[in-house]
């Protein structure tokens, strides 16, 4: 089976989620017979491998590809590791939240690393099944972490100083995590203090989580700390050396939702896990430590949870949590059973496609034509969108300004609702495509408010626009194209979509 | 009895110094002396004969820079071993405060006397002559009338100044003035935590030279605590007590302290403030009767991430102490989320529930990003009220500076107040249950709040909660019965006038809407022509001769409507959220409520840079730390910094907003600004102080004005800065800002 991961860039490859997500099962994915590879989402014209797999691509061109898959008989996943869905409210993801239900029609499966994530995406209209898939450690080399482990301790045991690491991304455009988490729960740093031993902090974080005002609030750590900047060598030489992972995690839903992976790594290079706040690491609760009194009691015996006499508890808890052969297994043969009905879902398939109505937005990704056309996707201007000449469906205010008048290119015009495309004015041109035109005494629908509007392009005026306008050309298009499934390109950061969202939700009886 | 005991506890590491005899503990204990020291790691048994109980033993972890004192009481084989010293000694619970003082100083007077034998007890009869004569002679310092934060029995040592320089470590500056025969060889800092350990802190010694910094890293930032001067032959010869170290300098209640210096209106040192406060704190603790203080605080947690303060283990285990309870505020209907539970976990596993809360209480009600302030829960509520509203202070979260004050009216007198109030924190008489007013004491700082103060991203300006075209059905009909007249000043171009009504028109509910426009004769035309577009209900328009008669017609257009709410509109503004008009007039139609107006948002120039900000907000009273004589309505600057919400004003902006017609027509007119004669003014804010009734701004709804580049001109926005000579009527029904000077 030939698996493609479709990716945002190239430079993607190289981030935490698809160097720990996809690169390190590769190998061992191709030993079972699935071979794994890379696309950048703009750069897919063709499809041409057996199952796709969407990675943090949530634009228009991503559903178009995932369309284009579904219908060529392909497998098409979402691998969702990141929580930006339950926050229903905010209105910062409402294009993800979108793209997420806009996307739903075309998927076989949901991936994901958690189980909190699982109940989250279980949840959805068209029953698609989720699989977890934990976050794969690299492979674990026992004697050495028991070595290690020792070493570590008899150090802790000798010095009474413990070295303890806070390591990872420092922030988030939209949350408040990483550092915000150290210095609200370095209280239970203090408390290694107090119960007798020395904590020597570092910190490993991006430079673009250290900000004036974060570099003010680290202050406030009750310990001596030292910051150094993330870098992945960096990384496994600190946890090499030190003896503690503090990883501190409040609750917010995007918080709870993470995986296990940091404390994988942790316990991998022979750290004790200590983690404060939320509970999230409680499927390693034998190698994890909820408060500092006893680790520092377990280190004070010589004893901490992680040691040589406990080294092979770890391999079991791994098997649950993300060893690299387990979770390799589980993914393949959950693919390979998808797999299997798709097979027999696709004798029975016509291999035509359905045309799709791409209604664009105030911002709108780039959509290649290429794809386009093999997608069998016409696009739709209006008002609220820049007014293409090459869109198939052009709205654009009437002179009288009660309403819109409706451009159908020829090509489009055959899917047009009989009743009503009698009722459209061909319009001829030297050299140029003929298209229909429809005005508002043609079709009632097409009066709509908003005219007024047509001069400015504040944002205010845009939104108000979009929240009227989009709904409207939405029904318009149902009442005249029945047989089209229409699509909403929109990536403007504006809280646009809620009518819309609404409008959508009622319409697939979500 | 004669009970032999083994004490089987993990004294690697430790070294047993010495075993206290101690006399101020009741009869108790007999015990054979031991001194010894364990150098191995491993654990020992120790042996003990105990004629007795309870014993005492003290217990010096010498192998660690911070020395703890351990008191343990053995009482039965069960809790043999256990630290239960304060909580089944014969003292009861101990309460932070005056009685804790007495006490907490009545034992450190004992354990300093061992401090200064450095191998331990050799001799009990001198414990037992020293001991007594404490006793009798309650000597060294009157305990009754102490005085916290300064030095008792050397007048050569003052403090200076203490501040936090991280969460726990608290530096003090010291100044000592040399004296001979009095000279300080070393600080020695003790402190009580909750459960009764006392830690000893490691000597400080005293170099050459007179000021000196002290360095204290607190095991609690809430809990009291004492610093000693030890002299040159180990002699305590001074004590200074601080009962509530988190008012020092970056403390997390300084802010308290900060405000309580404004209120008092005089400029002093911040040391004479914290030593004055605290006095006054301990004061009302001896004072209060104790079943009157709150008991219990309901946290609204909705947004809460489980890292705020009031979720630390300090700040829970301080409350604990304290004896309060805390619960989340009941959520309608949602099922209770993983984080709800988490949170609901941590302080069920860390605060004192009480379990039998039968008897008439008080509760503190307030948000999860708040802490109590100290005077919250020592301080006892207006007993005559069922509601009492208090204000709050804000401060940074990043940094934990102290930004401002922020105050409610003090003529609420109506529950319905708890929406537009939510962002206040309030007590809860519980025993009060017939009475529904609510009172307002100014001078009472119930919370302190921390938020992150970036302030707004430019979406959030334009959609301050999300957009939702759906308005339940049954609102609507309700909103339905209120007919809403809509006066737009016109005055403008016809194509800048078109984008407002526009706008108006995309509005739900808009054909039960009448509009009248007061407009130019030059837009005669194209309004006729368009006025087919429009579905309102009914859509008039007054030609005023000239700009300058615009309040004439103003007040023509209003008086012909009888009834219903008024909506008046300038030119250039965009309704951006359809629900804008319906919104006004859900909280228009409160009784309590007399004007509503939204936050006006747009674009504007800052040097080659275009931001996106609040144009308008309304005005609040606003004054400055130590300068009372500042007073003024001021637009209200910290809207965006705070969460969305409605907020009780001064003065609504004159851009837009929504008044009943028979309120209007009472009190409302227009008039041109004496000083700027395009812009207009209005007395309705001033007219309106003495109804006890209140103007509102919303900063949920926004209005926004088109970016800079399409206006021809700014519109003609009137301010009401001046226009209250007397700010105390302001007072009564706006909120009120108070910036901290940190």
């Amino acid at each position: 089976m030939k698996l493609c991961v479709v990716i945002p860039s190239d430079e993607y490859v190289e981030r935490a989620g698809a160097r720990i997500r996809y690169k390190r099962i590769e190998d061992n994915l191709q030993k079972v017979g699935v071979y794994l590879e890379f696309a950048v989402v703009k750069e897919i014209t063709k499809i041409n491998h057996d199952a796709y797999l969407f990675s943090k691509c949530f634009d228009t061109t991503a559903l178009m590809v995932a369309k284009l898959a579904s219908e060529s008989g392909k497998l098409v996943g979402v691998d969702i590791f990141d929580d930006y869905f339950s926050q229903k409210d905010d209105t910062r993801f409402q294009a993800v939240r979108f793209w997420l239900d806009s996307s739903m029609k075309y998927l076989d499966f949901f991936l994901c690393a958690t189980p909190y994530m699982k109940k989250l995406l279980e949840n959805n209209p068209y029953e698609i099944p989720v699989h977890v898939m934990n976050d794969p450690c690299e492979p674990v080399d026992f004697e050495v972490v028991s070595k290690l482990t020792r070493k570590k301790i008899v150090a802790v045991g000798r010095n009474r100083v413990l070295d303890v690491v806070w390591f990872g991304m420092g922030d988030n455009p939209h949350f408040p995590v990483g550092l915000r988490d150290l210095v609200a729960f370095s209280g239970e740093l203090r408390k290694i203090e107090d119960n007798g031993l020395k904590v020597n902090l570092e910190i490993l974080t991006n430079s673009r989580a250290l900000t004036v005002a974060t570099l003010e609030s680290l202050a406030k750590i009750p310990v001596s700390y030292r910051i150094s900047i993330w870098s992945e060598v960096g990384e496994k030489a600190l946890l090499n050396r030190s003896h503690v992972a503090f990883l501190p995690v409040s609750c917010q839903n995007f918080s709870i939702a993470k995986s296990l992976n940091r404390a994988i790594t942790a316990v991998c290079a022979a750290n004790q896990v200590l983690s404060a706040g939320f509970p999230l690491y409680d499927r390693m609760t034998p190698f994890v430590y909820r408060n500092a009194e006893d680790l520092c009691v377990d280190f004070s015996r010589g004893e901490p949870k992680l040691n040589p006499n406990t080294i092979s508890d770890l391999g079991t808890v791994l098997k649950n949590t993300g060893d690299l052969n387990v979770e390799t297994e589980s993914l393949s043969n959950f693919l390979r059973n998808l797999f299997v009905l798709k097979k027999a879902e696709n004798k029975n398939r016509k291999n035509n496609r359905s045309p799709v109505f791409l209604v664009q937005g105030v911002k709108s990704s780039k959509v290649k034509r290429a794809l386009l056309r093999r997608a069998a996707i016409y696009t739709v201007s209006s008002p609220v969108s820049k007014m293409s000449p090459k869109s198939d469906i052009r709205f654009t205010w009437n002179e009288s300004g009660d309403g819109l008048r409706l451009r159908v290119s020829m090509r489009a015009a055959q899917y047009l609702n009989p009743d009503v495309s009698s009722k459209g004015k061909r319009v001829l041109r030297l050299f140029k495509p003929s298209y229909l035109i429809f005005e508002t005494s043609d079709i009632p629908l097409l009066k709509v408010s908003g005219f007024g509007l047509r001069l400015s392009r504040s944002p205010g005026a845009l939104l108000l626009l979009h929240a009227c306008l989009m709904p409207a050309i939405l029904n318009i298009l149902e009442y005249l194209f029945p047989e089209v499934q229409c699509e909403v390109s929109e990536q403007w950061q504006f809280p646009w979509l809620s009518p819309i969202e609404g409008q959508f939700c009622k319409r697939r009886n979500l | 009895m004669r009970l032999i005991k083994k004490i089987k506890m993990h004294f690697d590491y430790y070294t047993i110094k010495s075993v206290l005899y101690d006399k101020y503990f009741s009869s108790f204990l007999k015990i054979r002396r031991y001194s010894g020291y364990f150098t191995k790691r491993a654990i020992r048994d120790v042996k003990y004969e105990l004629v007795e109980q309870p014993a005492a033993i003290i217990i010096y972890p010498d192998l660690i820079e911070e020395q703890t004192v351990k008191f343990i009481t053995l009482n039965t084989e069960d809790n043999f071993g256990q630290q239960l010293f304060f909580r089944n000694s014969k003292i009861g619970k101990i309460k932070h405060g005056f009685q804790f003082a007495e006490t907490f100083m009545s034992i450190l007077r004992t354990v300093d006397l061992v401090c200064r034998q450095n191998s331990g007890v050799n001799n009990v009869q001198l414990f037992d002559n020293i001991g007594n004569r404490i006793l009798e002679e309650h000597s060294l310092l009157n305990l009754k009338s102490i005085e916290s934060v300064e030095f008792h029995g050397n007048k050569n040592v003052e403090i200076l100044d203490l501040w936090f320089a991280n969460n726990y470590l608290l530096r003090f500056r010291i100044n000592v003035i040399a004296t001979p025969g009095s000279e300080i060889a070393a600080f020695k800092c003790f402190q009580l935590l909750g459960d009764g350990t006392v830690c000893l802190f490691d000597d400080k010694p005293v170099a050459d030279g007179s000021i000196h910094f002290v360095d204290v890293e607190l095991r609690n930032q809430f809990s009291p605590l004492i610093l000693t001067c030890v002299g040159l032959d180990g002699s305590m010869s001074a004590m200074a007590f601080i009962p509530f170290p988190s008012l020092a300098r970056c403390g997390a209640h300084y802010g308290e302290l900060l405000a309580i210096d404004m209120q008092s209106g005089d400029q002093y040192p911040v040391i004479q403030t914290l030593r004055s406060y605290s006095d006054c704190l301990i004061k009302t603790i001896s004072d209060a009767n104790y079943d009157s203080t709150p008991k219990k605080i309901i946290l609204d947690a909705t947004n809460s991430t489980g890292a705020e303060r009031i979720f630390e283990k300090d700040t829970l285990s301080w409350l604990k102490n304290l004896g309060l309870s805390i619960s989340l505020a009941q959520t309608e209907d949602a099922p209770i989320s993983d984080r709800l539970r988490y949170i609901n976990k941590l302080i069920e596993n860390d605060v004192s529930q009480d379990k039998c809360l039968d008897s008439p209480h008080v509760t503190l009600q307030m948000l999860a990003d708040s802490i109590p302030t100290l005077q919250s829960v020592f301080e006892h509520p207006n007993q005559s009220c069922k509601v009492t509203y208090g204000s709050f202070i804000l401060c940074g979260n990043d940094d934990g500076k102290p930004v401002s004050v922020v105050i409610p009216p003090s003529a609420i007198a109506n529950e319905s107040m708890y929406e537009i109030l939510e962002q206040f924190p309030l007590f809860l008489q519980e025993a009060k249950q017939n009475s529904v007013s609510s009172s307002f004491r100014k001078e009472k700082l119930l919370s302190i709040r921390y938020l992150d103060l970036q302030g707004w991203s430019d979406e959030k300006f334009y959609a301050p909660v999300p957009l939702d075209l759906g308005l339940s059905s049954s609102k609507f009909l309700s909103l339905q019965q209120h007919a809403v007249t809509i006066i737009l000043n016109g005055i403008v171009d016809f194509a800048i006038l078109e984008i407002t009504l526009e706008t108006l028109c995309l509005q739900q509910g808009n054909n039960i809407f009448n509009v009248i426009i007061i407009t130019l004769a030059e837009n005669v035309m194209d309004l006729e022509r368009v006025k087919s577009r429009y579905n309102f209900k009914e859509f008039n328009f007054i030609v005023s001769e000239s700009r300058m008669k615009i309040d004439y017609y103003l007040k023509l257009a209003a008086s012909s409507v009888e009834h219903g709410l008024i909506l008046f509109v300038t030119d250039h503004c965009l309704f951006h959220n359809p629900n804008s008009v319906l919104g006004l007039a859900e909280l228009a139609i409160d009784p309590m409520v007399i004007s509503v107006s939204p936050i006006l948002v747009g674009s504007f120039r800052i040097g080659k840079t275009t931001k996106k900000g609040i144009l308008s907000s309304g005005s609040v009273q606003e004054s400055r730390a130590n300068q009372p004589q500042t007073h003024s309505i001021c637009p209200f600057g910290l809207i965006a910094k705070l969460p969305p919400s409605v907020w009780p004003v001064a003065a609504g902006n004159t851009t837009v907003f929504m008044v009943r017609a028979t309120d209007w027509n009472e009190y409302g007119s227009f008039g041109f600004d004496p000083t700027n004669t395009h812009r207009l003014t209005t007395p309705f804010w001033s007219n309106t102080t003495a109804s006890g009734r209140i103007h509102v701004v919303t900063s949920k709804l926004s209005i926004s004005l088109p970016d800079s580049n399409e206006l021809t001109a700014m519109p003609e926005v009137s301010q009401e800065a001046g226009a209250f000579p007397l700010i105390s009527d302001s007072m009564k029904t706006s909120t009120q800002v108070v910036m901290l000077a940190s």
